[in-house]
């Protein structure tokens, strides 16, 4: 059975395919940028937070 | 303001007393709400089990146990875990204990009230949004309360940067605040009662449009907050990648929203907007394993922690019960499986695998985690956490699979033809009894859960008694912290988004955006655009009878048990009769589609039996149907129907745009009375015998609107 047939009509196939265009070229930019290797230092602090507290109690 | 010039140590203690608050509540609150839970899977099997009481219907403790498990049990745990975290992660203690101490007391008068009224019947009958308007105030006030005392935390803090469980708090509050307010306009008709100002298909679409953000944005994201702050502190290394924490929250809060439409799939809602929810809910399938391999793979190089370590057995079984009800669920939204799942107890099934598994395990990992930090003492039994664990998990796997086998069996048996392409089960009874055994091992699945929980009290009780034997200090504890410099955060090497971290208000901002982009293209054109619901000229208003009969059917909680929506399928246009056309509900305020078929669909009800069948069915529906297991409704035969608020009623139809007429809400108890009188003599016509003041029963008007419904078109279907 074809994707089609299984998601049912969409009423306007040129709109639709643009906003998932755009959604997903949003997603690639925001995973490229996240993932960029110069940021991983920022990162690697910000994940460490939770444990910062460990010396006060 | 965000941030001092002011470099010094300074010190202060955690509020650790509301969190211990909170904590027992979860736990009391829990025992409660399975306990319903329980007696009303019981129910299923053995509808004696109400013994007669009206307050102990299926239709009036369903709303009892979900609203207790969902607000009661799971709310305490966000409140507890919440407050435990956020103060740490800010370096801060809340904002105001007065708003700590409102926020908790408050919450726990809101359950008592909504214990006692649905019980009563008292109920705007929408799922999880059922209490009436006074205690939908109180949630308000109580929320922003709370939302206060978060916000104030966190413009307060000492640590510059928020840590991403933070994020996740902040979508909870600001979008539960949306989906509360939105779906619970009402205008009011007394105290107890008010009629919703949506109808039809477009109070079933804002209806599920928070019905599924609830689960979103009550169960999902302060859960999956919880997660990111307690599975590293539990697993004592770090979250396994912040950067796709980033992802994960920004297209998870942005794609849950368009979810709800895949609540009324095959349903009379326009199909663009089923075709969006089901497009979005595969979508999610993407941000939801992602924070799922986030949390999991947290424990990279010490899994075999597992072993020993009962916190992380509850953690980590969560998260994995949560991958399983998001990869389950966007494959349920999509429209041809939907077709058989909707309206079986497979959507049970994989309920209770997220709340069950998701959301209860994480909350007992939270508590068995912060039970000994809270109460100065070791937790008195680790073999009875792990009696729980396992407890639990043998009760949960019984439970899903059954309810998987048995909505199944509802689904294809409801669908099945027979050679001479007749139904091979023309009896909706033959479904029904042929599910029973599946109800008992559900039971005992539940049952099971529950027990775990009492052992979770036990050992808290026990613990808690120690640590006062012992004379463990309780007081808050004492922590320091440099408060950051506004100057230095600017200077730092810093990407957008740590920048965005710490300005709490502008990522409020965004939160907001990217949680109202969904409602406002799902639910803005099916208000605006009147070609969405096409007019159907001989769809008319409920007369003053039917409109009597049909609150006390929602007051009955009716809806938990029977649909009103025959959809599209040739199985069930032969069951039922013409499918379901959105222009038939227009004036349904609310709406009545309900979502589980435990007994038939009733929107082409009317007319098909005669009205002695409804009196009959309803005083004992064994009589009508062997093997039922519907609950008699005795006190409608006795109880005279309440007609003092008859013409507030329709006054307030009208002003949600019912036409009816000046003279119609004027006569509105005369017509009550002529319609009535009208029944009762059909009704001996058909041989009841006559009765001294039948016309003035509840059940005259409950016979009314059943045989009304479905009926407005039956003249005009080829």
């Amino acid at each position: 059975m074809r994707l089609k047939h299984l998601l049912g009509p969409l009423p306007n196939v040129s709109a639709a395919a643009l906003i998932t265009a755009i959604f997903c070229l949003f997603f690639i930019v925001l995973c490229w940028y996240v993932f960029r290797r110069d940021r991983r230092s920022i990162y690697e602090h910000l994940e460490k937070l939770p444990f910062s507290e460990d010396g006060n109690e | 303001m965000e941030g001092f010039v002011n470099k010094n140590l300074e010190k202060f203690a955690y509020d650790d007393k509301i969190v211990r608050y909170f904590v027992l509540a979860t736990v009391l609150w829990g025992i409660v709400g399975m306990l319903a839970g329980l007696l009303a899977a019981l129910q299923l099997a053995l509808p004696e089990l109400n013994f007669g009481l009206p307050w102990l219907t299926f239709g009036r403790l369903r709303p009892l146990h979900t609203n207790a498990v969902i607000f009661a049990f799971a709310g305490n745990t966000i409140f507890a875990g919440v407050y435990y975290s956020t103060q740490r992660l800010c370096k801060a203690r809340m904002f105001s204990d007065a708003l700590s101490k409102f926020h908790f007391w408050g919450w726990q008068l809101i359950i008592v009230a909504a214990a006692i009224t649905l019980l009563s019947g008292i109920t705007v009958s929408k799922e999880y949004a059922e209490l009436e308007w006074p205690i939908d105030i109180a949630i308000a006030v109580v929320w922003v309360a709370f939302g206060v005392n978060f916000f104030g935390t966190l413009i307060r803090r000492r640590e510059q940067h928020i840590y991403v469980a933070l994020w996740f708090y902040i979508a909870t509050i600001i979008t539960v605040a949306l989906l509360h307010i939105v779906n619970s306009l009402a205008i009011p008709v007394s105290l107890f009662k008010s009629y919703s100002v949506f109808a039809g298909v477009q109070d079933g679409l804002v209806q599920w449009w928070y019905g599924h953000n609830a689960v979103a944005f009550f169960l999902t994201t302060p859960f999956l907050g919880l997660m990111y702050y307690f599975m590293p502190k539990a697993a004592e290394r770090p979250v396994y990648s912040y950067r796709l924490s980033i992802i994960h929250f920004w297209s998870l809060i942005f794609l849950y929203i368009w979810a709800g439409p895949h609540h009324l799939l095959n349903t009379s809602l326009p199909e663009w907007a089923q075709t969006v929810g089901m497009l979005f809910s595969v979508m999610l399938i993407a941000p939801s394993w992602g924070g799922m391999i986030n949390g999991l793979l947290t424990l990279r190089g010490a899994w075999d922690k597992l072993r020993t370590d009962a916190v992380l057995k509850f953690l980590v079984v969560g998260i994995t019960f949560y991958g399983m009800a998001t990869f389950e669920g966007p494959m349920m939204s999509i429209r041809s499986i939907n077709a058989l799942s909707h309206y079986t107890d497979y959507t049970i099934g994989h309920v209770h695998g997220g709340a069950l598994g998701w959301n209860g395990f994480i909350a007992f990992g939270m508590i068995y985690y912060l039970m000994p930090r809270l109460w100065k003492v070791p937790m008195y039994s680790s073999r009875l956490m792990m009696v729980h664990f396992w407890t639990a998990t043998i009760g949960i796997v019984l439970y899903i699979t059954s309810m998987w086998t048995a909505g199944v069996t509802q689904g294809l048996m409801w669908r099945e033809f027979n050679e001479q392409g007749m139904l091979q089960y023309p009896d909706f009874i033959e479904t029904v009894i042929k599910l029973k055994p599946f109800y008992w091992v559900r039971a005992l699945g539940g049952a099971l859960y529950l027990f775990g929980t009492l052992i979770a009290a036990y050992n808290m009780v026990k613990t808690i008694a120690a640590a006062r034997a012992k004379g463990a200090d309780l007081s808050d504890t004492p922590a320091s912290a440099v408060r950051f410099s506004v100057v230095d955060a600017t200077k730092a090497q810093s990407t957008w988004h740590q920048r965005l971290e710490g300005r709490p208000v502008m990522f409020s901002v965004l939160t907001l955006v990217a949680v109202t982009i969904g409602g406002m293209v799902e639910i803005v054109p099916m208000l605006a655009i009147a070609s969405n619901i096409p007019t159907i000229k001989s769809v008319k208003p409920y007369t003053p009878l039917e409109l009597e009969g049909r609150d006390i059917y929602i007051r009955e909680g009716c809806y938990t048990c029977h649909s009103q929506m025959v959809r599209p399928f040739r199985d069930e246009v032969i069951r039922y009769g013409e499918y379901s056309k959105s222009g038939e509900f227009v004036y349904d305020h609310p709406f009545q589609f309900g979502s589980k078929r435990t007994g038939p669909d009733l929107h082409r009800v009317g007319g098909k039996y005669p009205h002695l069948w409804h009196y009959r069915h309803m005083l004992d529906p064994t009589t009508i149907s062997a093997g039922s297991i519907m609950p008699p409704y005795p006190w409608l035969f006795t109880g005279e129907l309440d007609t003092s608020t008859t013409v507030k009623k329709l006054e307030v139809m009208k002003r949600l745009g019912v036409p009816y007429s000046e003279e119609e809400i004027r006569h509105g108890r005369a017509l009550v009375e002529a319609q009535a009188t009208k029944i009762v003599d059909e009704l001996i016509a058909q041989g009841l015998r006559r009765e001294e003041g039948l016309e003035k029963k509840e059940i005259i008007a409950l016979i009314a609107y059943l045989q009304r419904l479905g009926s407005d078109i039956k003249g005009e279907v080829k």
